[in-house]
């Protein structure tokens, strides 16, 4: 493709953004153990439709999900992706709204030999935990009682830095593979808040507690990755990360204490398959699905981790109508997207395994002269059942992805 | 000549930047909506808890205790700005002054004026601190003292000033007063200022013989208790004095009030004859307990510090002080003296040795780090005090200083400037507070009261 260098603005648009936005924190008090949550880091046209792209060839849009897709790409090629949510959660300790934005992925894909040969590298977050709690709390000392507030923070993300290159053999088949950094922290703050009795000045007359957990996660991994075409109207496409361990350095503190305890352990986390169909129907339309399976049954870790721990698998399903380009076209011309993902998470809360269920529509803006595009898509979530795991989450999503395209040299 | 259609680079880097400008807006905006008060959902995940929380420990156990007299180099005892006389729970002080009577004549002191058909009357003057009372009965304030009787010693020699704090010295004979009640003089409080009469042919014999004389001046054992200052020669802060009348000599001198036909140089027929030197005896000065289970006193005038180091084997490695107070019971009965700052600070256990050594003034600034104190105590009315030593003691828990430490109570000293308040020092009024001591009962003894928290996740590990 040819046009007009109209890239700078999404170009400044992601650096700018992607400095001020979180990054990658979803929350939910399911977060509040184990190994956290999965992110959805999925860019929104993936989003849209309910997360499928494994076997998505799109040189004018292309998906990292897959990274033997990116071997096409004929432009330098960025992606950032933002997300707001507000999540409803529930417990029989009562219920609390809660919102955030975050930015879960930023891709960056560049052209060696246009068309065939493509590397690429990037930030996503994989994992993430933020959920805080708060009770009122008194406790008795000498002749007083004092009174705060007991509050657990849980705050982390797992993310990997892939290193990538894609490259097409033959005609309709192209392989992929990364070596991805990964990376991450997890902070459990457990606070006393001592706040009475009080000084004249307002200042507790006991000094509060803080109990802090930090570890900090070290790891290399290696995903590889196929997409063949058979024929023009269907896609196969696959991804596979063998297991990897990922080096844990703890350290536990006290706020004013100068002792404090290091140790370090290894998560042995399994590997992680996926394999995806897109087939393209009549006229724009096109349907696909992605399944994906991590082993957690084969995690190896902290034990009151790993009792916990099952399959992670998620399998997503969706249509597509692509954009269009007929003059006076108007709102027919723009994307559709519908979609549905089915997720059972790693690891069981409350002795159950955790469902979850997300709905999803989405559509996109194109840049003009064709360099790229903006798409959104609105997503609704259930995690978790109060029944069986004491507490669930509706999450409503609102994800933001801008795609550019540029051409360097 | 831009073609058609193209804006050219600064067209769309314009463009650019209001994008970007709108997107970070929009960022900002929801990151602002992410504040969210949080509660108890989800709190019967956490697992995590502080294993002790808010666990009292009380600790009384002193394993090293010194009484440190501190000693001032710039102001030795003949150097300080107040005279003590009178008795007060143990501590006993007379009044020494030297004065010369190699009178300078001139032509209007004249040597014949030192008759008795010329002078008619010879006082020696003493100026009462303000602090203590105008002499009204004041019941709710005992330093305010009632009645005074005195007596005054012709000494046999003038005293050597570094003979003090020491015994009274020797005397050649008790002098009488110029007035009729006779011996001692008996001074019933009121005023700051008193004039003891003395009989003419004492003073003149005196300034026959010339030279340098010393005198005495001891509060009877019928005076009410009391210690009461009064300013010496070398009295500066005159703050500390109630309004006296321009021209008063406020250290002991000797008034002299001629015949009216005499006219001095200024114009008046009164000479004051101030002293040479002048000094508290202290003669009785109850040594300060030197085991902690006998009590132990803090001292100003004559420094005396009371420095411990507690025994904290009871409290645990690693753990975190929520709140930790030094506590000590001041006897109100016994103790006297003005109020004053009282100043906690940390001190290098080298300094706890037995029997306790003295210190001066800059080593002992040099060897604290001010923790904490209180302001304006009364010795004899503030009974039980506390204070915060909560930084102090997790201080050492944490191990961070190479040696042992202990605490020491001071008074408002120039290295306490948050307690140091006015410009009086401690050295100026002579305080005394007596504390109960380890052996009292257990509310009363001195000793800590330790708040702490513990973490076994963090007991036991490296720093």
């Amino acid at each position: 493709m040819t046009g007009p260098r109209n890239f700078t603005a999404p170009v400044l648009a992601v650096l700018l953004a992607g400095a001020l936005a979180t990054s990658g924190l979803a929350q939910t008090p399911f977060a509040l153990t184990n190994i956290g949550q999965r992110l959805d880091n999925d860019d929104a046209r993936m989003t849209g439709r309910g997360g499928w792209g494994l076997a998505v060839d799109d040189s004018l849009h292309p998906g990292f999900k897959n990274l033997a897709s990116l071997y096409s790409v004929r432009h330098v090629t960025l992606k950032f992706t933002a997300a707001g949510d507000k999540v409803l959660s529930e417990d029989e300790g009562g219920e609390r709204t809660s919102y955030r934005t975050y930015a879960p992925a930023m891709r960056v894909a560049l052209p060696v030999i246009k068309g065939r040969l493509a590397v690429t590298a990037g930030f996503v977050v994989d994992r993430s935990t933020e959920w805080t709690t708060a009770v009122d709390d008194s406790w008795e000392a000498w002749s007083d009682t004092i009174s705060g507030v007991t509050e657990f923070q849980r705050r982390g993300s797992m993310f990997k830095v892939p290193l990538g290159v894609a490259f097409s053999p033959l005609q309709g088949l192209s392989l992929g593979a990364s070596l991805d950094l990964q990376r991450g922290t997890l902070r459990e703050s457990l606070y006393n808040f001592l706040r009475s009795p009080a000084t004249l000045t307002g200042a507790g007359l006991y000094s509060s507690n803080l109990l802090t957990t930090s570890d900090e996660y070290s790891g290399t991994s290696v995903t590889t990755g196929f997409l063949f075409s058979p024929h023009t109207r269907i896609s196969v496409g696959g991804s596979y990360t063998p297991a990897y361990d990922v080096d844990v350095d703890r350290k536990i503190e006290m706020g004013g204490l100068a002792q404090r305890s290091r140790s370090s352990f290894i998560l042995g986390m399994p590997e992680e398959m996926g394999l995806g169909l897109q087939a393209r129907l009549s006229g724009r339309w096109r349907v696909g699905a992605d399944y994906q399976v991590q082993k957690f049954s084969a995690f190896t870790g902290p034990e009151e981790w790993r009792s916990a721990m099952q399959d992670e698998k998620t399998l997503s399903v969706g249509l597509e109508r692509t954009r269009a380009n007929e003059r006076r076209g108007g709102w027919s011309n723009l994307p559709v997207r519908v979609g549905l993902r089915s997720r059972t998470w790693a690891y069981q809360v409350g002795g159950a395994e955790v469902r979850e269920t997300t709905f999803s529509a989405g559509t996109g803006f194109p840049f003009r002269g064709e360099m790229g595009q903006m798409d959104v898509a609105l997503s609704y979530s259930l995690i978790g059942d109060l029944q069986d795991n004491g507490l669930e989450s509706r999450v409503i999503r609102l994800s933001i992805s801008v795609t550019g395209l540029e051409r360097w040299w | 000549m831009l073609p058609a259609g193209d804006e050219g680079f600064w067209g769309r880097l314009g463009r650019a930047a209001a994008a970007a400008v709108l997107l970070c807006g929009a960022v900002l905006a929801l990151q602002a909506c992410t504040g969210d008060e949080p509660g108890p959902v989800g709190l019967d995940l956490v697992d995590r808890e502080i294993d002790v929380v808010l666990q009292p420990l009380g600790i009384d156990a002193v394993d090293r205790f010194a009484a440190l007299a501190i000693e001032d180099a710039d102001i030795p005892l003949s150097r300080q700005e107040v005279l003590y006389l009178g008795v007060e729970a143990g501590v006993a002080s007379a009044v020494l002054v030297n004065v010369d009577f190699d009178l300078e004549y001139d032509e209007f002191l004249r040597e014949s004026l030192f008759s008795v058909d010329s002078l008619q009357s010879v006082k020696l003057s003493l100026t009462k601190l303000e602090v203590f009372g105008a002499g009204a009965a004041d019941e709710e304030d005992p330093a305010k003292v009632t009645e005074f009787s005195l007596h005054l010693y012709e000494l046999t020699a003038p005293f050597d000033s570094t003979a003090y704090p020491g015994v009274m010295p020797g005397f050649t004979r008790q002098l009488s007063f110029a007035v009729e009640e006779g011996d001692p003089f008996t001074w019933s409080g009121e005023g700051l200022e008193i004039f003891v009469p003395i009989r003419l042919d004492d003073f003149l014999g005196w300034v026959d013989d010339g030279g340098m004389r010393g005198f005495m001046i001891t509060a009877t054992t019928d005076s009410d208790s009391g210690l009461v200052g009064f300013a010496a020669r070398d009295l500066d802060s005159y703050n500390e004095l109630a309004d006296v009348a321009v021209g008063t000599i406020v250290g002991p001198n000797f008034v002299l009030d001629f015949d009216d036909a005499v006219e001095l140089e200024d114009g008046t027929d009164v000479l004051l004859l101030p002293n040479s030197g002048d000094i508290s005896t202290f003669h009785e000065l109850s040594a300060a307990p030197a085991s902690p289970e006998d009590g132990f006193i803090l001292r100003t005038g004559l420094r005396s510090y009371p420095a411990f180091r507690f025994d904290f084997s009871a409290l645990p490695h690693g753990a975190f002080i929520n709140r930790a107070v030094f506590r000590v019971t001041n006897d109100t009965l016994v103790s006297f003296g003005n109020l004053h700052s009282l100043v906690v600070s940390e001190l290098d256990a080298e300094f706890l040795a037995e029997p306790a050594g003295t210190m001066t003034l800059d080593e002992l600034a040099d060897a604290v780090y001010v923790i904490t104190g209180q302001t304006s105590v009364d010795p004899v009315l503030n009974r039980d005090l506390g204070f915060d030593v909560t930084q102090a003691v997790q201080r050492i828990v944490n191990e961070v200083y190479e040696g042992e430490r202990g605490l020491v109570l001071t008074a408002g000293e120039d290295f306490a400037s948050r307690f140091d308040q006015g410009v009086i020092d401690p050295e100026f009024y002579f305080s005394q507070f007596n504390f109960l001591g380890t052996a009292a009962a257990d509310s009363l003894r001195p000793r800590l009261e330790i708040t702490y928290s513990l973490s076994e996740e963090i007991t036991g590990g490296g720093r």
